[in-house]
C-alpha cells in the first residue's frame, strides 16, 4: 500500500535471474557485466534529463540564494550586490518577527494537520461504514454523491477559494454574520483560527480519500468475527480500525505537515495578508514580503536559506524513517 | 440494550449518512456563495442582509471580467502554463521514474533521494533568488519564467507518482518487447507507457493543477496584466482603494471551473493516483 514497499520492490540492481547464473561460465559472465554496463548506461538516458533540469532549475538558484545571504542586496536604494557578512544571518536572530513568524507557521502547521487527520479520519470511517452497511443502488448514487461533494474544495484552486472564503467571513456583507446576527470581523478577531479553518477545509478531503482507501482494505472478516464476539461499534473501532489504519494516518500527517509548512501562502496572502499586525505572518509570506514589499534580497535570502534547512531536514527524515520501516 | 443488533446497524448508518450529509454541505458552501454572489447586481452585494434572494440575475461581473480585467488573454495565459506544466513535467518526468524503476544505477537511489527532497522545498525561498536569476535572463514577464519555476517544483512529484506505477507493470512483457528487438526507449514509449496510463492520467491531472492554480510564480514575476495567468489577475481587483468583489468572485468561478471539471472527469485517477502515491 505505502510507497515505499512499492519502491523496494523494484529496485534489485542485479539483472533478472536468467542472466546472472552463480554457475554461469566465464563468458556469460562478462556477458553479465557488459549487460549491467548496458543497464546502467539506459538507466542514465532516462534520467538525466529530470536530474539536468532540477538540478539547474533549483540548485542553482539555491547556490545563488546562498550568495545573496551574505550580502546587501537592496535594488530599490541600489543596484549594486555588497558584502554583508553575517549581517542578514544576525538578524535572524535579532529581528523578533522571525522567531515570531517561526512560531506561528509551527502553531497553523499543527493545528491544520491535526485538524485534517483527524477529521478526515473520522469521515473516512463513517463513510466507510455507510458504503459497508448499506446495499443497493441508492446506497451507491448516495456515497457517490458525497465522493464528489467532497472533491471540490481540493480541486479549488487555493486562491479562489481564499476570497470564497473571505466573502463568507466578511463582517458587512458575509452570510456567516447574517446567519448569526452579528458584526464579527472574523479575519481579524480570529486570524490563525481561520486560516487554519480554511486550510482544513481545502485539505480535509485529500485525508479522506487517502483514509477511506485505508479503511476499505481491511479484511471484512476481522470486522465479522469481533461481531460473533460481541464487539460493539465503539469496541471494532478501537481494536481493529484504527491500529490497521494508524501507520497510513502518520505517513499522512507528516506528509501533510511538511507541505502545511512549506506551502503555505496564497490562502495567508489573501486572507489576513499575515495580519492584523504580524499575527499571521507565515514564514513564506515573511520571506516574500521582505524580498518584494521591502526589496531587501539579502535579508530574505537568509530567511530563505532557514526555512529551506528547516523543510530539507524535517524531509530527509521522514524519507529516511520510511525508508527503514519498509525494510 | 433491547435493540436487536439490525437496529443499532441501521441508526448508526443514519447517524453517519447524516453527519457527512452536514459536512458535504460546508464543504460545498463556500463555492456556492461565492456563484450565488458572482451573479448578484452590486446592490445585493454590497448589503447587510445578503441571504435575500436578489432583486436581479446578472451577468455584468462576467463581463467585466473581459472588458475591464483581461480574463480573456489571460484565460489564454494559464491555459499556456498549465499545459506546458503537464508536456514538459509528465514528459521528462515519466522517463526519469521509468528510469529509476527499471534500470537502478549505482547512485540512483541518492539521485532519487535528491529529487523527493527538492519536492519539499519552500516554494517562496526558491522564487527569491529566481526572480534575480529571471530578471538578468530577461524572463520576467512572461509565461516562461513561470513555467519553468512551476514544472522544476512539479518534476520531482510526477516522478515520486509515476515510479510506482512503472514498477507494476509486468517485467515480462518488457522482456519480451525487447527480444522482439525494440530498444529500451521504443519499449517505454510503445509497451509501457499504454499499460501505465492510469499512472500517466494521474501525473497529467496534478500537473494541470499545479500549472493552473500557481500563484507564487506570476504574482512575483509578471507586472504586465496581458501576460497574467487567471490566479495573479485575481489579485488586480484588490487594489488599496477598492475591492471589486462582484469581479472577485466571477473570477474565482472562472478560474475554478476548469479546475473541477478535470477533476470530475478524472476522479478515478485523482483516487487512485492517491492510493499508490502513499
Amino acid at each position: 500500500m505505502t510507497s515505499s514497499t512499492l519502491i523496494r520492490r523494484g529496485e534489485g540492481t542485479s539483472p533478472s535471474p536468467r542472466r546472472d547464473r552463480p554457475s554461469a561460465p566465464r563468458e556469460t559472465l562478462k556477458a553479465s557485466q557488459e549487460t549491467s554496463r548496458r543497464r546502467r548506461r539506459i538507466g542514465l538516458a532516462f534520467t538525466i534529463p529530470s536530474l539536468a533540469f532540477v538540478g539547474l532549475v533549483m540548485a542553482y538558484p539555491i547556490v545563488y540564494l546562498v550568495y545573496l545571504s551574505f550580502n546587501t542586496y537592496r535594488p530599490l536604494s541600489s543596484p549594486d550586490v555588497t558584502p554583508a557578512g553575517l549581517s542578514n544571518f544576525i538578524e535572524l536572530f535579532t529581528d523578533s518577527t522571525v522567531g515570531n513568524s517561526l512560531v506561528v507557521t509551527l502553531q497553523f502547521t499543527i493545528a491544520s494537520v491535526l485538524l485534517e487527520v483527524v477529521g478526515g479520519t473520522l469521515c473516512a470511517v463513517l463513510l466507510a461504514s455507510v458504503m459497508l452497511g448499506v446495499r443497493g443502488r441508492a446506497a451507491k448514487i448516495y456515497s457517490r454523491v458525497l465522493g464528489s461533494a467532497y472533491i471540490i474544495p481540493f480541486a479549488v484552486p487555493a486562491i479562489a477559494g481564499a476570497y470564497a472564503w473571505r466573502m463568507l467571513l466578511d463582517a458587512q456583507f458575509g452570510p456567516v454574520n447574517a446567519v448569526l446576527g452579528t458584526n464579527i470581523p472574523w479575519l481579524v478577531e480570529f486570524p490563525l483560527l481561520s486560516i487554519i479553518v480554511i486550510d482544513a477545509w481545502k485539505m480535509m478531503p485529500f485525508v479522506i480519500f487517502v483514509m477511506l482507501a485505508a479503511v476499505m482494505s481491511i479484511e471484512p472478516t476481522q470486522y465479522e468475527a469481533a461481531a460473533l464476539d460481541g464487539a460493539g461499534a465503539a469496541r471494532q473501532l478501537f481494536t481493529i480500525t484504527l491500529p490497521s489504519i494508524l501507520p497510513i494516518m502518520v505517513i499522512t500527517a507528516a506528509f501533510r505537515a511538511v507541505d502545511a509548512f512549506t506551502k503555505v501562502f496564497d490562502t495567508v496572502f489573501a486572507t489576513t495578508g499575515g495580519g492584523p499586525g504580524d499575527e499571521t505572518r507565515v514564514l513564506p509570506l515573511l520571506i516574500w514580503r521582505t524580498a518584494f514589499t521591502h526589496l531587501d534580497f539579502g535579508a530574505a535570502s537568509a530567511q530563505a536559506l532557514m526555512a529551506l534547512a528547516i523543510s530539507v531536514v524535517f524531509g530527509a527524515a521522514l524519507l529516511i524513517s520510511q525508508r527503514r520501516n519498509a525494510r | 440494550m433491547t435493540m436487536s443488533y439490525h437496529t443499532r446497524k441501521r441508526l448508526g448508518v443514519t447517524a453517519s449518512s447524516v453527519t457527512l450529509t452536514v459536512i458535504a454541505v460546508i464543504m460545498l458552501v463556500p463555492m456556492a456563495w461565492m456563484a450565488f454572489t458572482s451573479f448578484k447586481p452590486d446592490a445585493d452585494i454590497f448589503t447587510t442582509t445578503p441571504l435575500q434572494i436578489p432583486e436581479a440575475f446578472s451577468l455584468e461581473h462576467y463581463s467585466n471580467l473581459f472588458s475591464q480585467f483581461h480574463f480573456g488573454p489571460s484565460f489564454v495565459n494559464s491555459a499556456i502554463i498549465a499545459i506546458a506544466t503537464v508536456v514538459i513535467s509528465v514528459g521528462v518526468g515519466g522517463l526519469a521514474a521509468y528510469g529509476f524503476a527499471r534500470y537502478p544505477w549505482r547512485g540512483s537511489e541518492v539521485a532519487l533521494g535528491f529529487l523527493m527532497v527538492a519536492r519539499m522545498v519552500t516554494p517562496a525561498a526558491l522564487v527569491v533568488p529566481m526572480y534575480v536569476i529571471m530578471q538578468s535572463l530577461g524572463l520576467l514577464n512572461s509565461v516562461t519564467g513561470v513555467i519553468v519555476g512551476v514544472t522544476v517544483l512539479n518534476l520531482p512529484f510526477v516522478i515520486w507518482i509515476l515510479k510506482p506505477f512503472f514498477e507494476t507493470v509486468p517485467r515480462e512483457v518488457e522482456e519480451a518487447a525487447e527480444l522482439d528487438g525494440l530498444s529500451p526507449f521504443a519499449v517505454f514509449f510503445k509497451v509501457v507507457l499504454p499499460l501505465a496510463k492510469p499512472g500517466i492520467m494521474t501525473a497529467v491531472l496534478y500537473s494541470f493543477l499545479a500549472g493552473w492554480t500557481d500563484l507564487l510564480f506570476p504574482m512575483t514575476f509578471i507586472t504586465d496584466a496581458e501576460v497574467m495567468p487567471l490566479t495573479s489577475s485575481l489579485l488586480q481587483m484588490q487594489t488599496g482603494y477598492k475591492i471589486y468583489w462582484g469581479e472577485l468572485m466571477a473570477g474565482g468561478i472562472v478560474l475554478t471551473l476548469p479546475a473541477v471539471i478535470l477533476c470530475f472527469a478524472l476522479q478515478r485517477y485523482l483516487l487512485r493516483g492517491l492510493r499508490t502515491g502513499y
